[in-house]
């Protein structure tokens, strides 16, 4: 590696860094805006930014089919990844991703309310994580590609080797969600005597802030916070780091 | 070298402190208005049932002639939440009404065609509901000023806060001893 090839990656790592530190503020921010607002109960939810803990009641309408495992959720996100060879080194290449999400009610305690998680920033584990040769997957997976006409074989009809990742969200799971109460379309006004009837979750005009989690505010908070930490470090570290190699190669130091 | 690294570190720190600051000032100000609006979504709901008693009362005095107690308790408490001004005296009225409307549907029991009148009904299912809310917003509004008071009182948030004189703790929707005694009530 040469001279200006260092400099080149000094440079990327200033970049980078300040980039880190920015997400790692916005990441603050976010935190501070979930400490900042107390959990409201459903049947008393009012307008604006609200936080709210419950469980799936039902979907609005129908059930979504997830794509690899094939169960009813609210939400799924996926994606198909393919290993690739250069001379130096292998990468993987994503070749599929994709996402669909289905009205649902959450309930609490006290009542259920209409959540449209579109555009919902989704934080739950994996229900599916696999890698391997394509053909050897689950059938609902060989299914997936080839209704979705992925091209899952390789030289002389034989598998290649894939990741497939799928995320979902099931009916009774418990879910953290942060968003905006507006007026409820599906509701015509004043024909419903519950105030929840009246309201729908979703990711607001103003407040885009919309977060869908498994895990309770708590443990939400450490995740946050563990995140900042290793943003804010991380692009420090790649500043000093970077900085001081522009600052060796200009011969300023 | 080392004096430039050091430069390099104190930049980072200082931009990390000027955000900091902006930061904990944003997040003061969206408390504030978190408890003004949580206050102004309790009065919402207080006035609505205050807008639904006179309803409720002419509906029930034709059936309770002999229960003018009740009511009159009820009407009291409904003056004392219309007259009510600070946060203190809307929680001590609030209470008070709440106690009455409870002892109005209770001795409402003792009445088999009151409590068959679909409109009677309607309203005391109306009149629970916004109680129900009334109580959820409450506490929705202690933690909202609950959050805000522990942030002006912890370090580092209370430099910022002492600087932007946000150093005042916000009041409890909550009634002071003193109106609790103003507008005590006997059955």
């Amino acid at each position: 590696m040469d001279l200006t090839e260092i400099l080149l990656y000094s440079i990327f790592a200033v970049v980078g860094g300040i980039v880190l530190l920015i997400f790692g503020f916005i990441t603050f921010n976010n935190k501070r805006l979930i400490e900042n607002i107390p959990t409201s109960k459903i049947r008393s939810i009012a307008m604006g930014l609200v936080e709210i803990f419950g469980s799936i009641a039902k979907a609005h309408e129908k059930y979504l089919t997830s794509p690899f495992t094939d169960k009813k959720c609210v939400y799924y996100s996926y994606s198909i990844e393919e290993e690739r060879k250069s001379e130096k080194s292998t990468y993987w290449v994503t070749i599929k991703r994709g996402k669909d999400s289905a009205l649902f009610y959450l309930r609490d305690d006290t009542g259920e309310v209409l959540v449209n998680p579109e555009g919902a920033v989704v934080d739950v584990p994996y229900s599916f994580n696999r890698t391997g040769t394509s053909i050897r997957m689950p059938k609902e997976v060989i299914n997936f590609m080839e209704s979705n006409r992925v091209n899952y074989r390789g030289f002389i009809g034989l598998g290649k080797r894939m990741r497939f990742k799928e995320y979902i969200v099931e009916p009774n799971q418990k879910l953290y969600i942060m968003g905006t109460a507006d007026d409820n379309p599906y509701v015509e006004t004043g024909t419903s005597e519950k105030n929840s009837d009246n309201v729908i979750i979703k990711k607001g005009a103003h407040n885009k802030f919309f977060y869908i989690s498994n895990k309770p505010e708590k443990e939400l908070l450490k995740t946050f916070a563990l995140k900042m930490w290793l943003l804010l470090i991380g692009g420090s570290l790649l500043i000093i780091g970077g900085a001081t190699y522009i600052f060796i190669y200009l011969n300023i130091i | 070298m080392i004096e430039w690294l050091i430069g390099i570190f104190l930049i980072i720190v200082a931009v990390g402190i000027i955000f900091y600051i902006i930061s904990v000032y944003n997040g003061l100000i969206q408390l504030k208005n978190n408890i003004h609006k949580a206050r102004s979504n309790i009065e919402v709901l207080l006035k609505q049932r205050s807008d639904e008693l006179p309803k409720l009362i002419s509906t029930v005095k034709g059936y309770m002639k002999y229960e003018k107690g009740v009511l009159t308790e009820v009407t009291k408490a409904r003056t004392s939440m219309m007259n009510a001004k600070t946060l203190s005296q809307k929680a001590a009225a609030d209470n008070m009404l709440s106690g009455a409307l409870k002892t109005l549907f209770a001795v409402a029991e003792n009445y088999p065609k009151l409590r068959a009148d679909k409109s009677f009904v309607q309203l005391q299912s109306r009149i629970s509901g916004l109680e129900n809310e009334i109580a959820d917003r409450r506490e929705f509004y202690n933690d909202s000023v609950n959050n805000f008071n522990i942030r002006i009182q912890s370090f580092p948030d209370m430099i910022v806060a002492k600087w932007m004189k946000f150093n005042k703790p916000e009041e409890m929707f909550k009634a002071s001893a003193q109106d609790m005694r103003d507008v005590e009530i006997k059955f």
